[in-house]
């Protein structure tokens, strides 16, 4: 992000970008399209939930009524109520934080793992590459879900240990994923010139330590690198999250 | 091509040597405490028992041995179709499996065919088809498929089929009726999955100078479709069965605990409840081995339908 701000400091014409109008640069054209307004909404509804349920409900999650049970959804419960006569409704809203949770902390966990080997397996190949890949190739084979259950039944139930045992289920994907993006990324022009500028793979890799200055290239491909593999590995986290979480 | 054969055949036996390894050390060495997760399975108190019943309880379960003792002590016991002893139910795992598996394997295999029937003829029609409104509607349905979760589908299909209409029997695993619901509810989102693939594949074939050849020579539309279209829309789908099977057999997990059916999937959720260690890798085990064999079936075929892909020696 040093990027951004101007290096000398004296009063010119041409001012570089600032970040929010940047950003606004970059939103305006996606606030036009409702099915982005739509999701976005849903998302923000979920996490508000997940934040604040009292705000969406002023109905106790755990209030059982036993001569309430089984309700259909009306007026006053809106998803109607469960076998012991609490309201669906507010319960839904209660635990969308305990699944929220496990989501961002299995999505946490792929990323950093998930990233991490796919950067070393590509930066680093030879046998290192050859060695993770071939574990990542194994790990893949495996069902997902009988891997997550596998995890679940060495280290227990409960909320952690389901994030961690569906956050090792999206790994492989996630590493394999990185490592094709690395590969791609690695014969690129500009890395090639931070290369032969004298910058080491660690520091290519990791530019950010670099100076300013004579490393702008590095920083550059560190960036470019982070959104490449972000942008291929969240559209993977969206789809792969899902279908667990009725799980936790 | 022989020589292809073996190294094929090689890469899977080591894949699959090396799920079970994964899945061995993710169960041995991550509780803290096997024993007592094995002994409470067994229905036994840790805490009720002496340090002599201790001692015996450990050395039957071979927990006195080392971790890597104990591995390969399995693994022997594995390569001569010795998967071990239940620890619920006492008795020996292969029993179990013998007696599970071909209810999973009826329903897998209906459901992949059921997948492929529906998948393919959907993303045929919605290629045929021309009138606009109906194109797009059938090409939207795909992605109405796969974002339904399977548990949400399998009860909505027994609330309308089995308790309105009254069709099918909800829940059991007697019968050929008894098998519809399930099926049907396990190959929805691989269907999805094919018709997505195929109808991009036909997007991408009607381009390609062929078929501008094929419409010369005279032939119809649906002539067109059926000779030169869809055989080479139809290629990547074979990987895709292959990789199917994954989520086939996760599916089965949900699928069989919804319909109440006495499968593999059913005896993995019931494993893991009460941590029965020796079932749950045995099952691990036997599903990477269903995944290893279709797909390398699938890498088998693949030159004998589509001859521009041959086995040659790579040039290095």
């Amino acid at each position: 992000m040093s990027a951004s701000e101007p290096l000398i400091s004296s009063p010119s014409l041409w001012q570089p970008a600032r970040r929010l109008h940047r950003f606004r640069r970059f939103a305006a054209p996606l606030l036009r399209r409702p099915g982005f307004l739509l999701a976005s909404a849903l998302v923000a509804l979920t996490l508000l939930a997940a934040l604040a349920p009292g705000l969406f409900s002023g109905l106790d999650p755990y209030a059982t009524a036993p001569a309430a049970k089984l309700l259909a959804p009306n007026a006053a419960h809106w998803f109607g109520t469960d076998e012991l006569g609490r309201d669906l409704y507010t319960r839904m809203m209660y635990g969308s934080r305990l699944s929220v949770l496990a989501a961002l902390l299995a999505v946490g966990l792929a990323l950093v793992c998930g990233l991490g080997l796919g950067i070393l397996a590509g930066f680093l190949g030879g046998r290192v590459d050859a060695l993770i890949m071939r574990v990542v190739d194994v790990l893949l084979a495996l069902p997902g879900l009988l891997l997550a259950l596998a995890i679940v039944t060495a280290i227990g139930f409960g909320t952690i240990p389901v994030a961690i045992a569906v956050g090792v289920g999206i790994v492989p994907g996630f590493a394999r994923t990185t490592r094709a993006e690395v590969l791609r990324v690695k014969t690129l022009p500009y890395v090639e010139a931070a290369r032969l500028g004298g910058a080491s793979w660690t520091r290519t890799a990791a530019g950010r330590m670099g100076h300013a200055d004579r490393q702008r290239s590095a920083v550059s491909d560190h960036c470019a690198l982070g959104v490449a593999a972000a942008g291929a590995v969240s559209g993977a986290g969206g789809v792969q999250s899902q279908p667990h979480r009725p799980h936790s | 091509m022989s020589r292809y054969l073996l190294s094929r055949l090689a890469q899977a036996a080591l894949v699959l040597w090396g799920a079970y390894t994964i899945t061995y050390f993710i169960l041995y060495l991550l509780p803290g405490d096997p024993l007592s997760i094995m002994l409470s399975a067994s229905g036994m108190e840790i805490d009720a028992l002496s340090a002599d019943d201790l001692a015996k309880a450990r050395a039957f379960y071979g927990l006195d041995q080392g971790l890597l003792e104990r591995y390969f002590q399995l693994l022997w016991g594995v390569l001569h179709g010795d998967l071990g002893q239940s620890l619920t139910m006492s008795r020996p795992v292969t029993a179990i499996l013998a007696e599970r598996l071909p209810q999973t394997l009826a329903l897998a295999g209906s459901a992949i065919v059921l997948s492929m029937l529906g998948g393919i003829g959907l993303a045929y029609l919605a290629a045929y088809v021309r009138w606009l409104p109906l194109k797009t509607a059938l090409a939207r349905l795909p992605a109405l498929g796969f974002s339904v979760p399977v548990f949400w589908m399998g009860l909505l299909l027994i609330q309308v089929f089995a308790f309105t209409l009254g069709w099918f029997p909800a829940t059991g695993s007697q019968g050929l009726a008894s098998l519809v619901l399930p099926a049907v509810t396990l190959a929805i989102p691989s269907a999805a999955v094919y018709a997505q693939v195929l109808q991009r594949g036909f997007l991408d074939v009607w381009r390609e100078p062929y078929i501008v050849t094929a419409f010369a020579k005279g032939l119809s539309r649906a002539q067109v479709q059926a000779r030169h279209g869809f055989r080479n829309a139809a290629l990547p789908l074979l990987t895709l069965i292959g990789l199917q099977v994954g989520n086939t057999v996760s599916g089965a997990v949900l699928v069989e605990t919804i319909f109440a059916r006495n499968g593999v999937g059913r005896l993995v959720q019931e494993a893991v409840l009460r941590q029965d260690i020796p079932v749950v890798l045995a099952v691990v085990t036997v599903s990477a081995a269903a995944f290893v064999l279709v797909n390398l079936l699938v890498d088998l075929l693949y030159p004998i339908l589509d001859p521009r892909i041959a086995h040659t020696a790579k040039v290095t």
